[in-house]
């Protein structure tokens, strides 16, 4: 449904995008996170046409609609955007913001669809408030139903929820992917809360400098890095020295481990190994020794920071029943489901 | 495109306006006489010859700038202004045409018109000493050149450098003394000014009504103006005032003129000499003298009461075209003096 | 580069960029003379008057900046935050000097202090010479204040009470508050008011040329005309233009101040003050309007009251008309074209549309006769053209058509005031999220859509504001009429000024009330436009109100 196809943005002379190519099946909710100025809120408004690309091509149902020689104005993409600061139109009422998409349809069919819409965000009856009227996540609602109304191909979202507070961003990006779900429409997220996107998306891109360094399932870009910046920056897992011991073997500070290596690196290569709060399990039968630096209390969870032997810090997520206070010594054991090396630089 | 219907709208507007006139005989007077001493006379000659006049009024600078700016397209017939710098300056922007008229050699002595006819005087306007007979002695008082002496330190009210009559009056004493006189006079005098030039001559009399000072260098048809005002607290100043003319044992007192010209690219260069010939006549030299208290250029032509009472004066006979020349030197020389 | 859309666009900002050439082509022909050379009377303007010059023009600019300053700031302060009695009225009566030309007001003090005068005569008391330095600048912080009022009052009135609660839990005093924290959060607003009123005094000629001060603006024209070098006056417009631009950039870094600063949250509630608090205070504050309105205005009455009759001739209607014609085609013109460019460049930021947006503020910079005689040489140049090309073609010639009608005191008209919707309109669209623009653009709005239903019924207050504040301006401007009005044709301003000008005041006073009184209508709308936005206009999209009515 939507293809990037090795899409480059400079702005005066520095890039902003580089070569960034990804595929969104039809109904399929994708989400880009990185760090702010990744380029990810760059990459939205070039898919909706506010942005020049400088190469490579933007096509929505294989019709490009940016590169190759083609260029579509934003007005005829038929891409709807629900935009961080919500911009709805304050000289207008709920009701005419909603139909702005729809004009030079029947008045009638306006209305109706005006309607369905109020419905489909549940708020119904509130079509004549002016938007200084509602409540924040009221206008966020209407911000969705205003880019839906028209029946977009596709529907961009910059960072909806990030003008909201906490309680009321988990309640509306729940119903935003219910709605998304039922209506079967294709979206493109940008968030850089990692546990928004997990939630709510099919495909998870991470950006990072400009670059889109992985485009997959929440599940594997958690679980199989395809980067190291990826590995750092998804799961708040650390990276731990090891070196390379024999084949699919690393010996680092909490042992000999099994797994799949990276290509190409020799006996005794010095690499990095991925380790995730939940892959270290307190065990008093554990084999190493660590001591607790610091403990975060999480509710069903507590974080803790262990420092071992040769002052390596890692960090630990347990049940919240192990009280373990700072500065005693604990067990671990390790839990790893699989190995996520990266070859030092 | 809204916004190009309003320009065009307004264009045609100003078309329509602009357009009134139809195809009649009429000729087209740029003026620096202000509307109100010039509109009556104009009416009047319309009256009396059934040609239309067109006029424009404004500062003689810009309208000089005007005319040279239309250039072939000018259509200016006849320019008027209130002093003979303006004259000769649009003259040496070749903007007017010489012309050749006996009723107009008949009527302004050479002196105040220029030789070869690129114009012509209308009115003669005296700078002249206006003083509190109470407090100077018209005894103390000779020529302008005197005013720099020391018994006048703190007693004398004149306008600013800016002012065209102060740059004619002092381009003539060039003319006469010398540029290194001249300035020395010019220290001399602001030296002796009891406040910094402000407002116009008007004020300069008031100041010596109100005691600021004991004499002011004026043109006469502004001391005429307050005496002959509607209110009785200016009438009464005004005539609370005495007129000396200076240099009367030699050249004369300093004079300037209103004048006119035929313009280079006249479209009705025959009406214009005609409207100029009615401006000299004695019927518009008496309107001059009873509506704003100039002096005809012609002597004998009968004045009012009130400038019969300034007395009879000898004016400086230096050709006209002297003041336009040294105009700029003049405006140096007062710049250096520090004559505000 | 994709076809189409970048290539259409860079036709349109070349355009664009040649209609700001052209509006600011009066100015750059006079500015432009610097190429040319320093002039050889240079040295003698330095080693004379040109020091002078610029003292005086400094000083006048620092003495009115401070009085409009603290007139116009204390009062919008006041209005804003405080009730007292008369409030309502006082609100917009602070506008009235707004509809004054400076020159008038000049004149008419004189008029009014003079030994003769009215309140001498009155108070049987000897009264000081307003003419000088001092005096010029008491009579354009009188007419100018509004300017700042104007600005710093939208302002005040917008501010959060947030801020200033914050401030009250760190133990701020009224006076710490105001000077820490309302008069900082306003100080954009409020440097753009003073701009203005910065470039009116340094470019004003009439009143300065009466009282005798000399200045830049009238070093000008005695260079010009006195000195007949048109390349030294032109050099010394060049010198006033530098401090206008240097001015118009330190406004635009106001502005852009004020895109990060402002706190979100709900306006201060007004405090009512006491009627023995109030009345002292509203007291004080009448007295600027007193002294730069009424007082002038019964004046001129006075002196008109005997010849009241000539309100009804023909001649007067006609002046009447001519002027109102002048001012509404001006105002229309100078808000279309304003709006074109800012709009333009709010679309698409390039630099041909950014340095149009920019030159269209530069007619603002110069003297108006300045300005006039720069429109005559364009105009009569084009013109001149036009009648070499159809003359070739062997058509009848036009004449002159631009030069010689009322389009040239337009367009002049136009060219000078251009400025203040540019900045007005600006601002105004720079307080609007350039998401509502992708918003609209990506529910299917084109650009001509976006213009209709989302800029032009949020810029409302701007635009009503912009093209009232340019007819007060136009009605008012006095040398473009002067020097660029077709034969017959006259305004109220140049009448008044040509009666003035001789010392005829009491036969100026009549078209001069005429001024005051056409200038009051639009003034007395102005106010209306400033009312507190209601509910169809407020200007953010994120309202205040969605931090309290969140129902958690």
């Amino acid at each position: 449904m939507l293809t990037l196809d090795d899409l480059s943005l400079r702005f005066q002379h520095q890039p902003v995008l580089e070569t960034v190519s990804l595929t969104l099946e039809e109904g399929r909710i994708g989400c880009l996170i990185g760090p702010s100025g990744c380029g990810k809120t760059s990459l939205l408004r070039l898919i909706a046409g506010f942005l020049t690309p400088s190469a490579g091509r933007v096509a929505l149902h294989g019709d490009t609609v940016a590169g190759a020689g083609r260029w579509v104005t934003p007005e005829a993409r038929r891409v709807g955007m629900v935009f961080q600061d919500i911009a709805l139109f304050p000289h207008l009422d709920v009701a005419a913001n909603i139909a702005f998409g729809l004009h030079g349809q029947p008045a009638a069919r306006q209305r109706q669809r005006v309607e369905e819409l109020l419905a489909l965000v549940g708020l119904p009856g509130l079509g004549g408030r002016y938007p200084h009227q509602l409540s924040g996540g009221q206008q966020q609602r209407v911000a969705l139903a205003r880019a839906l109304a028209p029946r977009p191909r596709l529907l961009l979202l910059d960072e909806p929820f990030s003008a909201l507070d906490a309680e009321l961003r988990e309640q509306i990006s729940r119903d935003v992917r219910h709605i998304l779900r039922r209506e079967g429409i294709t979206a493109l997220f940008v968030t850089h809360d990692q546990n928004e996107a997990f939630a709510l998306a099919d495909q998870v891109g991470v950006m990072s400098e400009g670059r889109l360094l992985q485009w997959d399932t929440p599940y594997r870009v958690y679980h199989r890095p395809a980067h190291r910046f990826v590995a750092d920056f998804i799961g708040g897992g650390v990276l731990i020295p090891g070196r390379v011991s024999g084949p699919r073997r690393v010996e680092t500070a909490l042992g000999e481990l099994g797994g799949d290596l990276p290509d190409g690196v020799a006996d005794g290569a010095p690499v990095d190994v991925l380790l995730r709060p939940d892959d270290l399990v307190i065990d008093d039968a554990g084999p190493r020794r660590a001591r607790v630096v610091e403990r975060v209390f999480r509710g069903a969870r507590m974080l803790y920071t262990l420092e071992l032997d040769n002052g390596q810090r890692l960090p630990c997520l347990a049940p919240s029943h192990h009280a373990h206070e700072e500065g005693t010594g604990v067990a671990v054991r390790l839990d790893l489901e699989h190995l996520v090396v990266f070859a030092r630089v | 495109m809204r916004r190009f219907g309003l320009l065009a709208s307004a264009l045609s507007a100003a078309l329509v306006l602009a357009g009134c006139g139809s195809p009649k005989e009429e000729v087209n007077v740029y003026s620096a006489r202000k509307e109100a001493l010039i509109k009556p006379l104009l009416d009047r000659y319309t009256e009396q010859t059934g040609v239309t006049v067109n006029l424009i009024t404004g500062s003689a600078d810009a309208l000089v700038e005007r005319m040279k700016a239309e250039g072939e397209h000018s259509p200016a017939d006849l320019l008027v202004t209130v002093d003979a710098g303006r004259l000769y300056r649009a003259q040496q922007e070749d903007l007017l045409a010489p012309t050749r008229s006996d009723e107009l050699d008949r009527q302004v002595p050479p002196a105040l018109r220029e030789p070869e006819g690129h114009w012509f005087g209308l009115s003669v306007r005296g700078r002249v000493i206006v003083y509190a007979p109470d407090r100077v002695d018209p005894a103390n008082l000779s020529t302008y050149e005197a005013l720099a002496d020391e018994q006048w330190a703190d007693r004398i009210c004149i306008r600013s450098s800016d002012n065209i009559y102060n740059q004619s009056l002092v381009a003539s004493l060039i003319a006469h003394d010398g540029e290194a006189a001249t300035q020395q006079w010019a220290e001399g005098l602001v030296a002796n000014m009891a406040r910094d030039p402000v407002g116009g001559d008007r004020d300069q009399i008031k100041a010596v009504a109100a005691g600021e000072c004991d004499l002011a260098v004026v043109n006469t048809y502004y001391l005429g103006m307050m005496q002959a005002a509607e209110d009785a607290a200016t009438r009464d100043i005004g005539n609370r005032m005495a007129v000396f003319w200076p240099n009367q044992d030699g050249r004369g007192a300093h004079v300037n003129i209103s004048g006119a010209g035929v313009a280079t690219n006249a479209p009705n260069p025959d009406k214009a000499v005609e409207l100029l010939e009615f401006l000299v006549s004695d019927e518009s030299q008496q309107w001059y003298a009873e509506t704003n208290h100039e002096y005809p250029v012609r002597p004998g032509v009968p004045v009012s009461e009130r400038l019969r009472s300034w007395g009879k004066f000898k004016q400086d006979d230096l050709p006209l075209v002297k003041l336009g020349e040294l105009n700029a030197e003049a405006v140096k020389v007062m710049d250096r003096a520090g004559w505000k | 580069m994709p076809p189409g859309f970048p290539g259409r666009v860079r036709v349109r900002s070349w355009l664009l960029l040649s209609l700001a050439l052209a509006l600011a082509a009066p100015v750059l022909v006079v500015a432009g003379s610097w190429l040319a050379g320093a002039s050889p009377n240079w040295a003698h303007l330095r080693a004379t008057v040109l020091p002078d010059y610029a003292r005086l023009s400094l000083l006048l600019a620092a003495g009115t900046g401070l009085g409009t300053l603290v007139i116009g700031v204390g009062a919008a302060w006041a209005v804003a935050r405080l009730r007292f009695p008369g409030h309502g009225v006082l609100e917009w009566a602070l506008l009235l000097p707004l509809a004054c030309p400076a020159y008038l007001i000049a004149y008419t003090w004189t008029g009014l202090l003079a030994s003769e005068g009215a309140l001498q005569q009155a108070l049987a008391v000897s009264l000081p010479d307003i003419r000088g330095p001092a005096g010029a600048v008491a009579m354009f912080t009188l007419v100018l204040y509004p300017y700042v009022y104007l600005m710093a009052r939208a302002a005040f009135v917008g501010q959060s009470a947030l801020a200033q609660e914050v401030a009250r839990t760190l133990g701020a005093g009224p006076w710490r508050r105001f000077f820490r924290v309302a008069l900082p959060l306003a100080r954009p607003a409020i440097v753009a008011g003073l701009a203005l009123v910065l470039m009116e005094t340094l470019a004003d000629y009439g009143t300065v040329a009466y009282f005798g001060v000399p200045t830049l603006s009238t070093g000008i024209y005695r260079t010009w005309f006195g000195l007949g070098d048109r390349l030294a006056a032109a050099q010394l417009a060049g010198v006033l233009l530098v401090a206008m631009v240097a001015l118009l950039w330190v406004e635009r870094r106001a502005r852009q101040q004020r895109r990060i600063a402002g706190a979100d949250g709900p306006p201060a509630p007004p405090r009512v003050l006491t009627r023995a608090r109030g009345l002292p205070l509203a007291a004080l504050l009448w007295l600027p309007v007193v002294f730069g309105f009424l007082l002038p205005a019964l004046q001129l009455a006075a002196w008109s009251l005997p010849r009241w009759r000539g309100l009804l001739a023909p001649d007067f209607l006609r002046l009447l008309g001519t002027s109102l014609l002048i001012a509404g085609c001006t105002a229309a013109a100078a808000t279309a074209l304003g709006l074109l460019l800012v709009w333009a460049r709010r679309l698409h930021a390039d630099r041909p549309r950014r340095l149009a947006a920019r030159l269209a503020g530069f007619g603002y910079a110069v003297p108006g006769t300045v300005l006039a005689v720069g429109v005559v040489i364009v105009l009569a140049s084009v013109d001149r053209g036009l009648n070499g090309l159809l003359a070739g073609l062997g058509l009848p010639r036009p004449g002159l058509l631009f030069s010689g009608t009322l389009f040239a005191v337009i367009f002049a008209c136009t060219v000078r005031f251009l400025t203040i919707p540019v900045q007005g309109l600006d601002a105004g669209l720079q307080a609007l999220s350039p998401n509502l623009d992708s918003a609209a653009r990506s529910l299917g709005r084109r650009p001509p859509g976006l213009l209709r239903h989302v800029h032009l019924p949020l810029l409302r207050v701007p635009l009503a504001t912009s093209a009232l504040l340019v007819f007060v301006d136009t009605l008012k401007e006095l040398p473009a009429a002067l020097v660029l009005r077709p034969f017959n044709t006259n305004t109220l301003a140049v009448r008044a000024f040509e009666l003035a000008s001789d010392e005829r005041l009491a036969d100026a006073a009549l078209p001069a009330l005429a001024i005051l009184l056409a200038g009051v209508v639009p003034v007395l709308l102005l106010t209306r436009s400033m009312r507190p936005a209601g509910q169809a206009t407020p200007v953010d999209a994120r309202s205040p109100v969605e931090s309290h009515a969140d129902p958690r």
